[in-house]
């Protein structure tokens, strides 16, 4: 287990070395980072900067070639992938809905562990009235389905959230809204969150630190401040086009 | 009661058929001359090797004769229902392989052995037909079921690997999948149940009809082999989705994408 540094969370997850490859294209090269208990860490990158594959090797809906994974100082290879999988949650870009309404959908991955849940309390934390639970979710506006997928992620009661650009096809006001709920859930919950993003301005208001993700490779890890501070031009020149 | 024997010059009197396909098709442009033709000859060239080799089989008698015959017919069941698959490879020939001649050996030891009750057990001239409906059957079943397995994990792999990120095992995941791959080779022998008889009668009791068995008795056998054929085929359809479950996905429960689009191979 590494260090607790002063003043922040311990360090939970680290990636050490993460290399990744698909159809001999090369997706992530070395990318090492630790995330701290209870942070807000933001992965900001182009489009296909590898962002997506990062949050899919964290949850193991894939493994690495190349480097290791801890959580908690273990091996996530040497976990239980279901166990794993119930304490990183997931949030898709584009909101999948099971088939079923919407408390199906929620009461997912309780009923898998044989746990129950609150489904209308949970719609309430994402902003959302339980006269909802009856609908079939696959009806739902993008908004509400992006609300619902963290309603089910947070179902299962994780200690991390991995959230993969959820404000993605949601018009700027509908964005604004899943933005707060977010900074509201991970105060309240004092959820861990990986999140990754191409919007400057999202990592701007969310993150504790920030990573930049360029072509597969970390190029930087910074507190926000610092971050933006120091690479404003860069990253104006970089994101433009985004 | 006598069976009409049928003179090959008789017989030859059918070649006015295959004659009136060509016409047709010159008539109507349709370019089918040379498939009609090749195929015409492909049935006579294949049917009169099996009769004279049925008949061989059928003089010699010997158990372990009938064996190679069964194991000739599941090696090449597997390369038929492979040949109509997305997926190839040398798993996916065992998966096939393997749940066609699980699935049919136990129908056939039940058919045979208990409702039939053949004597000797390995008689080729109730093994060698019986064991070739089981087996061609088995082989459109598991045939239809992994092609509907696989497209649905291929059309619903986002929802697929949602499962798997709540927490869902690689079977938990695919339950909906192997659901609409089981019922998609289950449902033509459903309706085969429902309309047989009506619409037309089976091939093997029209056979047994034809060379002199009573009809009440010929229904028996059709009887028997059409729930024989249901329960091998669902089972042969299940087992290859349970078997194909350990292809498409890892051991840590993760979904080959790479394989569902045909961008990896199946090989050992």
């Amino acid at each position: 287990m590494s260090a607790k540094d002063p003043g922040c969370g311990e360090v939970c997850l680290e990636l050490k070395d993460v290399g990744l490859s698909r159809h001999g294209i090369r997706i992530l090269t070395g990318v090492s980072l630790q995330v701290r208990t209870g942070e807000n860490l933001t992965i900001l990158g182009p489009s296909g900067s590898g962002k997506t594959s990062l949050l899919r090797l964290i949850n193991r809906l894939e493994d690495a070639d190349e480097g290791t994974i801890l959580l908690g100082g273990r091996d996530i290879r040497d976990l239980d992938p279901v166990i794993l999988r119930r304490r990183v949650g997931i949030v898709f870009q584009t909101p999948v809905m099971l088939h079923g309404t919407v408390a199906d959908n929620i009461g997912y991955g309780p009923a898998l562990a044989g746990n129950g849940c609150n489904p209308a309390g949970l719609l309430e934390t994402v902003g959302l009235k339980p006269d909802l639970l009856a609908r079939p979710a696959e009806r739902l506006s993008v908004g509400q389905k992006q609300r619902v997928e963290l309603a089910r992620a947070l179902a299962n009661e994780p200690d991390f959230l991995l959230l993969d650009e959820p404000t993605s096809g949601l018009d700027v006001g509908s964005a604004e809204r899943i933005l707060g709920l977010i900074a509201e859930l991970q105060e309240r919950l004092h959820l861990t969150v990986v999140f990754v993003t191409h919007l400057l301005d999202q990592a701007e208001r969310l993150a504790d630190r920030v990573g930049l993700l360029v072509q597969g490779k970390l190029e930087r890890l910074q507190p926000r401040d610092r971050f933006f501070d120091r690479n404003s031009n860069e990253l104006h020149a970089l994101f433009s086009e985004q | 009661m006598n069976i009409l024997q049928i003179s090959v010059l008789h017989l030859s009197l059918t070649l006015v058929f295959v004659a009136g396909a060509v016409v047709m098709s010159l008539w109507n442009r349709l370019r089918l001359e040379k498939d009609i033709l090749i195929g015409a000859a492909r049935t006579a060239i294949q049917l009169v090797a099996a009769g004279v080799l049925l008949r061989f089989i059928f003089r010699l008698d010997l158990w372990y004769v009938s064996l190679v015959v069964l194991a000739v017919m599941l090696v090449a069941a597997g390369f038929g229902a492979l040949g109509r698959l997305g997926v190839r490879g040398a798993r996916m020939y065992g998966i096939l392989v393997a749940s066609i001649a699980v699935a049919s050996s136990a129908a056939l030891l039940f058919l045979l052995g208990l409702v039939v009750r053949v004597s000797p057990w390995y008689d080729p001239r109730y093994v060698i037909p019986v064991a070739g409906m089981v087996i061609g059957n088995s082989m459109t079943a598991a045939a239809l079921c992994l092609n509907r397995f696989h497209g649905e994990l291929k059309l619903r792999s986002s929802e697929v690997e949602a499962r798997l990120a709540l927490g869902a095992t690689s079977s938990q995941a695919a339950r909906n999948a192997t659901k609409a791959a089981a019922r998609a080779a289950a449902i033509p022998v459903l309706a085969n149940l429902a309309t047989v008889g009506m619409v037309q009668l089976p091939g093997m009791m029209t056979g047994q009809i034809l060379a002199g068995i009573d009809p009440t008795q010929a229904i028996r056998y059709q009887i028997a082999i059409m729930y024989v054929l249901l329960a091998a085929k669902m089972a042969t359809a299940l087992l290859a989705a349970r078997l194909a479950r350990g292809l498409f996905f890892t051991p840590a429960h993760q979904l080959r994408t790479g394989l569902l689009d045909g961008s990896s191979k199946t090989g050992l």
